[in-house]
């Protein structure tokens, strides 16, 4: 027996396949793995560890299978034409859009889909290629249908043979641990339909007790029915809300084991496409669902995870110790390691299991690695902030490009990751890491206007867009003209909130003789005759100190002569007001920014003694609830001062005030443009 | 016995655990667990039960059915550096003594670059490149964020070493999870080749410096011959550049080198084997600057390129006999007719014909998929031009972004594209917009392979009427200075293929776009019409008519009425440097032509239009008029970009031509009632 026993050890009581890859690219399945020291034995080879690339224990596969479609192929091929009148100026039409998931009381689940479209344009040939991300540790894919129907009623079937799984391209920052499966289908040709079907099992989830849902009815194609069923063991509630959805037929079906509940549309048009319009998530008709009724499952499991990650150990002590010396205050603390996160993490995203993805890792370890990504920025943030002694904690957030957070259904909502703060004189901020040059208050601009989730205090907070002073550039110009009508002209700026760092981060990253070159293509961009004399970028590189631009520059002939007038017109401004945003007449969706905006120029022109102003614009003022301006010339002995404030408080411009707003944009802009006019004095006009 | 076998158990346990502790544990392993979370460690022993792993806060074991998968930290060379006292490499010794501070504003600087081909006896070969780069401030901090590319399917891509030695002497190795390859067509399968391996290395920090090593393995193949094309010289300074060739003794190379000395010559043995050694050598490569018009680095960078040798009438012969040439069936009585059934009828996929196969694929098959690249689609219309008894010629392209054709070095991996030479016409059957006897701009102005004569040939430039935009505005002024507004567009060339894309948008969609085009022209313009010409065909010119109107189109002041030109947006941004480092770039000639007539509100006259501005050199000639008569004012000029390559010398004289078309949208026009 005592020597059977270290046998017996070595048998794996495992029944899964197993996986091991190798570093050579190469792939193993095995029924038993031992690992010792410098070994991997295998069930009947035995490696270098040093060759051993990664073991997974469960391993999901894709599979293809034939399955035969109780349809008519006859009734789909004949509603081509009655399609191809309807909706002819579509670039495709999506016939059926059908998705079942559904909740195993072992917590297991699977997902299946099925597509069938009919293509009108060559823009949507692309539905022949078919691509799925997938997690081999996680989930298996079945390939269960897919092929093209001619527009005679030929099936041609997808050649199995062609399923590819790989890695797929993501940008040089991106890790992660998934794979995609695609095909292509062959001899997809316009007047085709493509259809296929396929299910998802995920036979290993993350975590066993949450599932929770989104369904879009549509996306950028007409869709001619789309269903979204869900099932869930008898003993759970589906919480769900619908959004944009007035028209959906809601229904549900009870067993004894299980409900199945049926959302579905039919003829969902997509929203036609706009300059700077709400997220599409946000427009389209959709559906969503939780087995929670309230965020608390949610919320312990995402900060157990922080928690975890978030431990001041002796090394962040140190660093923090040696950040904060000389720092008085709670806020000066908070604005040292914000500064110093953002310079020295540098931003490299890097996914593993479910806990790196939604928490990041540990902080120690990302202060190791030099490099992380919004969750680790912010785990590392939030603890170095814990280890000065302010309260802090990463928070979930959808930015502002993306749908807004449906609060009453429980999810894994979030694409990026920031730091909440809870200064112990009391109230809350919010800081956002991951940028680099954001000096302290001001953080992204994706990150206003948008709902945050901070999972260990519990609570959902709403991200104000920051107030207007925290948003303003401004822009001074000396101009002192010559007696030819030439100037030279001094140009200096100043910062706030995220522009600020927008600016900074681009001439931070020019080396020297770049900086020159792009400051001389400025210059002359005003003018073909302007000539660079000098620039300074002051504090470019302190982020603790606001970023101040000057630019000295020669405009041989600033003063347009036209016969016996010199005209003047203000350099630069108009550009700044001239908004491409603004080309539509009318709109149906709101405008949408990322942030607010303030403006304020002041020009001091200085003529010389010989000449006099003859005419100039009257004062402007604009003024509604989207917007306000004011803007207007004055006159100080030989002094022509111009100055002007321009205000946007709003993010979004609502539809019915965008006629308005559009036609108040336009006479600043063209207010601004105009000339003044100057004399000689003594001359005539 | 047994107390003697104790005895030295303990003893080899104590040697194990002093062995141990002098050997590092990198905790670069990953355990990942069913229920999410995950650890950074040292994976000490897996069986049928456990998991044992060392973490930084000590031992953890864990029953194997809470563990999901596990990463292994890869060992590389050198992996038990730990600081600076472990390095014995004296190239990187010498490198950390760099003063960096000499560098000062520049991001990083690239201490040492080397680039190795070795080819071996069996045609087998190894390219090798080799970092070393120190990081002189933030601007520098993503030096270290690499990708290498290589072809999956006979290459194979080692990450030899990546490691960071920080300014306080440690040695951080590069992570394995922070190494990932990717496939760059996977989206299309049966053209998946190319793979990227990227990487990040540790605290890309100033004062810390990289050093980092890949190895590309590879046998040769028929269907991709190799090809070494490497450059010396990126956005960081090169204090030192190497570029190396081996090759046996009994083998011939062919090489080509550009702006760099030439090599060293040099013997090796090895094995017995004979080697040839060429050896590239330069001091101080400058920074690439980053630059408007700016031609791709392979047209101003030190260049080596090296392929097995050959003749280029031997390689097209070659190409000839093993193209796979049963064509298909396309319907056509003429050329354009083939051409467009061939265009229309395979869907395009950009993906370059050199980084999966220079042998394109049996027509039927590609007929078939209805999908295929440039070497694809265009051998499918070059079998189909033949079967209906034309005479075409299949020339193998090359793309200008990739840099001139290096015709020392007749190889087909040079190519990534193709196009068909008829009647001499050139034809792209490409992006499916292509009008008959266009070819894109990346190809014009290049050198090919002809197949059916085995030489180079020229494939111009089109004229610039074949890339032209011509604009004829009609303004009606009202005396509140506000206009209605009739226009027509005109456009050949690039611009038809951006337009003809708007035939994928909704009728509702292309008036967005053309309410936004014009008020970039007259801000607040209202579209009251519009009609497009020649949007869903293959002609080779587009029109689009807009009616719309405007406000402030002219300010009024007092009695005067001030106006520019409407529409002209000549700037000179583009040449604000007196000098430039790199020749001025444009990747196809063209025409730019104007008629404005501005017709004069009831009342008014002209006080004062600008005078023309003509000019004429050999990179651009500028030509414009204005006249006035009792009604009208109107203005015509006409742009014409006569290089593709504009070299330094002129330089001058282009910057002088581009200033003075900059002055005319400043020049005012002005009005008296």
């Amino acid at each position: 027996m005592k020597k059977l026993t270290p046998i017996l050890l070595l048998i794996p009581l495992s029944i899964f396949p197993q996986k091991v890859e190798l570093f050579d690219g190469s792939v193993i399945n095995t029924d038993s793995i031992v690992l010792k020291g410098n070994k991997v034995i295998l069930s009947d080879t035995i490696l270098s560890r040093d060759d051993v690339k990664s073991i997974t224990f469960k391993v999901g596969e894709v599979e293809a299978a034939s399955e035969k479609l109780p349809e008519d192929i006859r009734e789909l091929v004949e509603s081509r034409k009655g399609l191809i009148k309807r909706y002819g100026d579509y670039a495709g039409v999506i016939m059926l859009d059908e998705g079942h998931s559904r909740l195993n009381p072992d917590g297991t689940r699977e997902y299946k889909y099925h597509f069938q479209g009919l293509i009108l344009k060559e823009n949507r040939r692309n539905w022949g290629t078919f691509s799925r991300y997938l997690n081999e540790d996680m989930e298996k894919i079945n390939i269960e249908m897919a092929r093209v129907i001619k527009p005679d009623g030929r099936i041609i079937d997808l050649d199995q043979s062609k399923i590819k799984t790989s890695k797929p391209q993501r940008g040089i920052v991106y890790f992660a641990k998934g794979k995609t499966v695609s095909f292509s289908l062959p001899n997809v040709e316009v007047g085709d339909i493509v259809q296929y079907a396929y299910t998802e099992y995920v036979f290993n989830p993350w975590n066993k007790e949450i599932f929770s849902h989104t369904w879009y009815f549509g996306g950028e194609d007409p869709v001619l029915r789309s269903i979204d069923y869900i099932t869930i063991p008898r003993a759970k509630k589906l919480n769900f809300k619908l959004v944009n959805a007035e028209n959906a037929e809601v229904d549900s079906t009870i067993t004894d084991s299980c409900t199945t509940y049926t959302f579905s549309m039919g003829n969902v048009i997509p929203p036609l496409e706009e300059p700077m319009m709400p997220p599409r998530g946000d427009l389209l008709p959709s559906v969503h669902t939780s087995i929670f009724e309230t965020w608390d499952y949610i919320f312990e499991w995402y900060a157990g995870f922080q928690r975890e990650r978030m431990k001041v150990t002796p090394e962040i002590q140190s660093l923090v110790d040696s950040l904060i010396a000389g720092s008085e205050t709670e806020e000066e603390r908070t604005a040292s390691l914000y500064h110093w996160v953002q310079r020295n993490v540098r931003y490299i995203s890097v996914k593993g299991a479910v806990s790196s993805g939604v928490s990041g890792h540990p902080a120690v370890v990302t202060l190791k690695n030099g490099y992380g990504d919004c969750t680790d920025k912010s785990i590392l943030f939030s603890t170095m902030l814990h280890a000065a002694g302010v309260e802090a904690y990463p928070v979930y957030v959808h930015t502002n490009d993306g749908p807004t957070l449906v609060k009453e259904i429980p999810s894994s909502y979030g694409n990026h990751c920031i730091t909440e703060v809870f200064p112990k004189g009391g109230g809350h901020y919010f800081l956002d890491p991951v940028g680099t040059s954001n000096r302290y208050p001001s953080f992204s601009r994706m990150d206003h206007g948008i709902w945050a989730i901070c999972a260990v205090k519990k609570r959902i907070d709403f991200i104000d867009v920051p107030p207007l002073e925290s948003n303003r550039r401004e822009y001074t110009y000396t101009i002192k003209i010559e007696d030819d009508g030439g100037a030279e002209i001094t140009f200096r700026s100043q910062y706030a909130g995220d522009y600020e760092s927008i600016i900074r981060g681009y001439w931070e990253r020019l080396k020297p003789e770049e900086k020159r070159l792009y400051f001389s293509q400025m210059v002359k961009a005003s003018s073909p005759n302007a000539v660079l004399v000098n620039y300074s970028l002051e504090n470019l590189t302190d982020i603790f100190k606001p970023l101040r631009m000057k630019i000295v520059y020669e405009i041989g002939d600033f003063l347009e002569t036209a016969g016996d007038m010199f005209i003047l017109k203000l350099p630069e401004i108009g550009a700044r007001y001239t908004r491409r945003e603004l080309g539509l007449a009318k709109r149906i969706y709101p405008l949408v920014y990322m942030t607010s905006e303030e403006i304020t120029h002041t020009f001091n022109i200085i003529l010389p003694e010989g000449m006099k102003v003859s005419y100039h614009p009257e004062k402007i003022n604009k003024k509604m609830n989207e917007l306000q301006y004011e803007g207007g010339y004055s006159l100080d002995d030989n002094t022509l001062v111009y100055a002007d404030d321009f205000k946007r408080r709003v993010r979004k411009v609502p539809p019915e005030d965008y006629i308005k707003f559009r036609e108040y944009m336009g006479e600043i802009t063209n207010y601004v443009k105009k000339p003044v006019l100057i004399k000689k004095v003594g001359g005539e006009r | 016995m047994k107390r003697t076998i104790i005895v030295l158990l303990l003893i080899l346990s104590s040697c194990s655990l002093h062995l141990a502790k002098r050997t590092p544990v990198s905790l670069g392993d990953m355990v990942y667990l069913n229920d999410g979370e995950e650890y950074h460690c040292y994976v000490r022993e897996v069986n049928a039960r456990w998991v044992v792993f060392e973490t930084e806060e000590g031992t953890k074991r864990l029953p194997l059915s809470k563990v999901r998968s596990i990463d292994i930290q890869k060992r590389r060379k050198n992996y038990w550096w730990t600081n600076v006292e472990d390095i014995d490499d004296p190239v990187l010794i010498g490198a950390l003594k760099t003063d960096l501070s000499q560098f000062k504003g520049l991001g990083y600087v690239n201490i040492l670059t080397e680039k190795k081909l070795i080819v071996n006896p069996d045609s087998t070969y190894t390219v090798v490149i080799r970092e070393i780069r120190g990081i002189v401030d933030d601007k520098g901090r993503t030096a270290g964020n690499l990708s290498y590319y290589y072809k999956h399917n006979n290459e194979n891509l080692f990450i030899d070493f990546a490691r960071t030695i920080t300014s306080d002497g440690k040695v951080l190795h590069i992570r394995e999870m922070a190494i990932e390859d990717a496939s760059s067509y996977a989206r299309f399968p049966s053209y998946d080749n190319l793979h990227s391996r990227k990487f990040a290395m540790r605290e890309v920090k100033p004062g810390n410096f990289l050093d980092y090593r890949v190895r590309i393995e590879g046998k040769y193949s028929e269907d991709l011959p190799p090809l070494f094309d490497e450059i010396l010289g990126d956005m960081g300074p090169t204090l030192k550049g190497k570029i190396l060739i081996q090759y046996p003794e009994e083998m011939e190379i062919s090489v080509r080198y550009d702006r760099i000395l030439a090599p060293e010559l040099t013997r090796k043995e090895d094995n017995d084997i004979s080697y040839e050694v060429m050896s590239f050598e330069m001091e101080t490569v400058s920074p690439i600057i980053k630059l408007p018009m700016k031609p791709p680095e392979r047209f101003f960078s030190p260049r080596v390129v090296a392929g097995f040798k050959n003749e280029w009438g031997g390689i097209s012969d070659w190409f000839d006999t093993n193209l796979k040439s049963s064509g298909t069936k396309i319907e056509g009585k003429t050329k354009e007719e083939i051409y467009e059934n061939v265009l229309k009828g395979i869907k395009f996929v950009n993906i370059p014909s050199n980084t999966y196969s220079v042998i394109p694929k049996n027509p039927t098959e590609t007929f078939n998929n209805r999908y295929g690249n440039s070497l694809d689609k265009t051998f499918v219309l070059y079998t189909a031009l033949k079967e209906n008894g034309f005479k075409p010629d299949l020339i193998l392209v090359r793309s200008k972004d990739s840099g001139p054709l290096a015709e020392d070095v007749p190889t087909l991996s040079q190519f990534d594209g193709a196009l068909v030479r008829c009647d001499g016409v050139f034809l792209d059957p490409s992006v499916e917009s292509v009008p008959f006897g266009y070819v894109r701009p990346e190809y014009q102005g290049t050198r090919g392979l002809s197949i059916g004569t085995g030489e180079i040939v020229e494939i111009p430039f089109l004229e610039p009427e074949d890339e032209m935009s011509y604009t004829d505005r009609n303004i009606y002024l009202s005396e509140d200075g506000s206009g209605k507004v009739e226009e027509v567009l005109t456009f050949t060339g690039n611009d038809v293929l951006f337009f003809r894309n708007w035939k994928y948008l909704r009728e509702e969609e292309r008036r967005k776009q053309l309410e936004s085009h014009i008020n970039l022209v007259l801000p607040n313009a209202s579209l009251k019409g519009y009609h497009i010409e020649h949007l869903e065909d293959l002609n080779p010119e587009m029109q689009i008519t807009l009616d719309y109107t405007a406000p402030d189109i002219a300010t009024e002041e007092g009695r005067y009425m001030l106006l520019h030109i409407p529409g002209i947006n000549y700037t000179a941004y583009y040449v604000g440097v007196e000098q430039r480092p790199y020749p001025v770039y444009n990747e196809n000639l063209s025409l730019n032509k104007n008629r404005i007539r501005i017709y004069l509100p009831k009342g008014y006259r002209v006080r004062y239009i600008p005078t023309a501005i003509n000019y004429d050199s050999e990179p651009i000639k500028f030509t414009s008029k204005i006249k006035k008569t009792k009604k009208y004012i109107e203005y015509s000029d006409s742009y014409d970009t006569r290089m593709g390559l504009i070299p330094l010398e002129n330089y001058p004289e282009y910057r002088e031509g581009i200033m003075k078309m900059a002055e005319i949208p400043n020049r005012w026009i002005i009005l008296e009632k």
